[in-house]
């Protein structure tokens, strides 16, 4: 069925590896702006759809650079003039979607025995856990890559080793063993819920910290969008125990 | 600015002054001047510029150019024939930003007590870590008076100082942000002069690599991502010897494959959406055998003491200290009399095979297989490794009416197979093949019968157990709330029965995908390469064949010549449109009108872009030394050498 309401602009804010930021913010006919993070610039592993209504001398501006993609690196300044006013409004709109989450997936890792903060000794393995938790109005639709997400282990601020994830033979489960996907196949995760993957790595030596790269495939996207996006994401550091 | 700066006098003698002070004074003076002593010049280049296609306009879906500066200074000392260093002494300060990445008032010294001294201190003397070590000037030098030639090999050492006094000398200034202000948002891009505690996710991990990066302007050196074809070109000009063969064309070629996959791959995702409905027909078909055989493993794995004593561990663990000893007795009744297998494995398969779970599968599954085709860096000869950015416009040029997206059109039916229920499906297209596949499941050795098992099931089943009885092993990440224990035996006995009836239809579902993702991914995977393969034949026809060889070659998909041609030409075009534009295309000699881009392309290393913790991220080469190898032959060569070069370990 086509979408109800039509695109009128698009902006990307888009780095290259490692940052690897991906955000997309679109304009729409209602008076709408979605926000979509599948590479967040923001400290928080979040991805996911946001939407807003931003005011309507923002939505006219941003609606008069389309119908095509406008896209911006965040490493380097506005060009200046048009440009930096436009960046600086499509910047607002986004921070203010930011706000009102729609279907958002936040990721984080733990080592389920955790509860010190000193170093890994490396013999035997290690209990880990990869969790996220939904926020939003509608149920967040995601599939991890395994293959291409990694867990690090880090002491004192580097990266000491990385490791691919395990084959998962399950997707994210809750406290009461409801399987919700995630692994070869699309997770659906209501608002509010939280999930988790739990698997066991080698310990490395000497890490004291662990984080993933968090990888896959966003279906959650705005109304006239219907093929999955790349997402790509790492998480804070986790404490290890000792 | 800094000026002259006191120091050594400088002794630049001729071997012929050399030997008339030797007979004038004798060999003891002549020892004097030839002795190590430092050497030191005030090195300041003119402000230089450089050009990044580093944005994309919405009016052409292209990258487009951008202008920045850079203001190289610095020292350069030599200490007689043991090395030779680099010193930038770096003027940090307090200023503030807008959103439009302004300076909103002056700068300003930091407080004493203000933590970016120490940061900017620590960072600025970390930032030249990667790179000492690596070069050294290598020349060779005559005594004028033995006239013995020795070879000469002197290390180069980067110094950076940092200052934080506003009358101070300093070569350049840099702007320290503190923890509350985030590198990335709006207004506050990272640059040579513009340093953030707090870097956000926009930039690399690592403050070191960043600093270094941004060391790299301080002493003259571009960016090498974000460049167009031109600046590539030129590039590798600047990188290989002046004798060795381009790298362009072949270059080009793997570009024209790229955009061709680009062009084609939305088109193609699109037209595999269109034949869902023959796909999902196929598979729901055989869902009778697929529950049959669900239900006989999950029977199998539910009594399996591998379950039990995992279940055991999970109702344990959220059980009150009284419950935990009513967790056998629940568990040994819910395992063997309550538990209905059939009606949970019915129900995994079911979700397992509806249509919509179906199509995502089978969707990312061809997604992923295609993304293969976008290949990864090119090594480029003489240069390193070398990454390419396609843009919107070219990956949009599938969709819509033009000439090149009616061919991808016609392609992608012929590949992917016709849309909606045809009565009937080609057997070689993609569809097709993927359609015939759940017909096979009934016989011997097929993929239901060595997928579906009570291994399998048990596996799987195991690992939900598992994940469910860590969550509350571990404080609930933010947002998320613990639950309380259980503690009555109607709440014991609930939970069990839930988690039994969770984990299996959970264990069935997952099994049930694996069904499919097993089945597809082979066919998907040929697919692709298949698609890689005929895309790279018919580049290699258009741009490397002699006419004469071409009848050879037999006739061509005349769609996919179509897009061919279509993307070569679109490279042609942007060739043509900044040829002889060079590495700074808006730089001040240049005068042609600069032309958006279809194709960028980063350098992966130090100064252009690179996956954090590759063995390229500190990638240098000799020829972005070339200015400061010329700085030194200018004004710290002695008496009797010849030019030196630069070498990097």
């Amino acid at each position: 069925m086509p979408p109800a309401v039509h695109r009128l602009a698009t902006f990307t804010w888009q780095t290259p590896a490692p940052t690897s930021v991906d955000e997309e913010l679109a304009i729409f006919d209602d008076g709408s702006a979605w926000f979509v993070v599948r590479g967040p610039r923001t400290a928080t592993p979040a991805i996911g759809t946001y939407r807003c209504e931003p005011a309507k001398a923002d939505h006219r501006a941003l609606a008069s650079a389309g119908p095509g993609t406008t896209r911006f690196d965040p490493r380097q300044p506005a060009a200046g003039g048009a440009d930096a006013k436009l960046r600086a409004t499509a910047d607002r709109v986004a921070s203010s979607a930011r706000e009102t989450p729609d279907a958002v997936a936040t990721f984080y890792v733990r080592a389920l025995d955790s509860g010190g903060s000193g170093r890994v000794s490396g013999s035997g393995p290690l209990a880990l856990s990869l969790q996220v938790v939904a926020s939003g109005t509608r149920a967040v639709e995601f599939r991890l890559d395994p293959e291409g997400s990694a867990v690090l282990f880090g002491h004192d601020g580097q990266t000491l080793t990385w490791s691919d994830l395990p084959r998962l033979a399950s997707g994210f489960v809750t406290a009461e063993a409801v399987e919700l996907g995630g692994v070869r196949r699309t997770a659906r995760i209501e608002p509010g819920d939280y999930a988790l993957i739990a698997f066991d790595l080698p310990a490395p030596a000497g890490a004291s910290v662990v984080s993933a790269r968090v990888a896959g495939w966003l279906s959650s996207a705005p109304p006239d969008e219907s093929e999955p996006g790349r997402f790509e994401l790492l998480t804070e550091d986790a404490p290890l125990a000792s | 600015m800094i000026g002259d700066p006191p120091g050594p006098p400088r002794r630049r003698l001729s071997a012929g002054q050399v030997l008339a002070l030797q007979r004038a004074v004798g060999n003891r003076a002549v020892t004097g001047v030839v002795r190590p002593v430092a050497q030191r010049v005030a090195i300041k280049d003119p402000k230089m510029t450089e050009t990044l296609y580093n944005d994309e306009r919405s009016s052409t879906g292209k990258a487009t150019a951008k202008k920045f500066e850079m203001d190289p200074a610095y020292d350069m000392t030599r200490t007689g024939d043991t090395g030779a260093d680099v010193t930038v002494r770096i003027q940090f300060l307090n200023q503030t930003r807008d959103s439009n990445g302004n300076y909103s008032d002056k700068p300003k010294e930091f407080r004493a007590s203000d933590e970016r001294r120490a940061w900017a201190k620590e960072t600025a003397e970390g930032a030249v870590k990667k790179w000492n070590g690596r070069l050294f000037l290598v020349g060779e030098g005559t005594n004028p008076v033995t006239k013995t030639t020795t070879k000469k090999r002197l290390p180069l050492t980067f110094n950076s100082v940092a200052v934080f006094g506003l009358n101070e000398p300093y070569h350049n200034r840099v702007i320290v942000y503190p923890k509350s202000v985030v590198a990335g948002s709006p207004g506050q891009p990272i640059d040579a002069g513009n340093w953030y505690m707090n870097k956000g996710k926009s930039y690399d991990g690592d403050d070191k690599l960043i600093a270094a990066h941004e060391y790299g302007h301080l002493i003259g050196i571009p960016d090498e991502y974000s460049q167009s074809n031109e600046q590539l070109n030129a590039l590798i000009h600047q990188a290989a010897p002046a004798n060795a063969p381009s790298a362009m064309a072949a270059i080009d070629r793997i570009t024209v494959e790229r955009m061709v996959f680009s062009s084609l791959a939305q088109r193609l995702v699109r037209q595999l959406d269109a034949t869902m409905p023959t796909i999902s027909r196929a598979f729901r078909a055989q869902r009778a055998q697929v529950k049959q055989k669900m239900a006989a493993a999950a029977g199998a794995a539910i009594g399996s003491a591998l379950i039990v004593d995992q279940l055991r561990a999970n109702l344990s663990g959220a059980s009150t200290a009284a419950m935990a000893a009513h967790v056998p007795d629940v568990v040994a009744r819910d395992t063997t009399t309550k538990f209905n297998e059939v009606l949970q494995a019915g129900k995994g398969v079911e979700a397992g095979f509806s249509a919509r779970a179906l199509a995502d599968e089978i969707r990312i599954g061809y997604i992923s297989a295609l993304r293969t085709l976008r290949g990864g860096n090119v090594a480029v000869a003489g240069l390193g490794n070398v990454s390419i950015g396609i843009s919107t416009a070219v990956r949009k040029s599938g969709i819509g009416r033009s000439a090149n997206a009616q061919a991808a059109g016609r392609f992608a039916q012929a590949e992917v197979g016709p849309p909606g229920l045809p009565k009937v499906m080609p057997a070689s297209s993609l569809a097709g093949q993927i359609s015939g596949l759940p017909g096979t499941w009934a016989a011997a050795g097929s993929l239901l019968e060595t997928g579906v098992t009570p291994e399998a099931f048990t596996t799987a089943m195991l690992a939900i157990l598992k994940s469910a009885s860590a969550a509350p092993a571990t404080p609930p990440p933010p947002g998320a709330h613990a639950r309380p224990k259980l503690a009555t035996t109607q709440a014991l006995e609930d939970r069990a029965f839930r988690m039994i009836s969770n984990a299996a239809s959970g264990a069935a579902r997952q099994v049930a995908a694996d069904l499919v993702d097993a089945s597809i991914a082979p066919i998907m995977t040929v697919s692709a390469a298949d698609l890689g393969a005929r895309i790279s034949a018919e580049v290699n026809r258009v741009m490397t064949t002699p006419p004469a060889g071409i009848p050879a070659l037999g006739p061509a998909d005349p769609n996919m010549a179509a897009v061919v041609a279509s993307m070569k030409a679109t490279l042609d075009k942007d060739k043509a449109a900044t040829a002889g534009t060079g590495r700074d295309p808006l730089g001040a000699g240049n005068k042609k009108k600069v032309a958006d881009q279809d194709v960028t392309y980063d350098y992966q290393g130090l100064m252009g872009s690179t996956p954090k913790n590759s063995p390229d991220e500190t990638a240098l080469r000799v020829d972005q030394f070339n200015p400061i190898v010329a700085h030194f032959n200018h004004d710290l060569l002695s008496a009797g050498e010849t030019p030196f070069t630069a070498e990097v370990k």
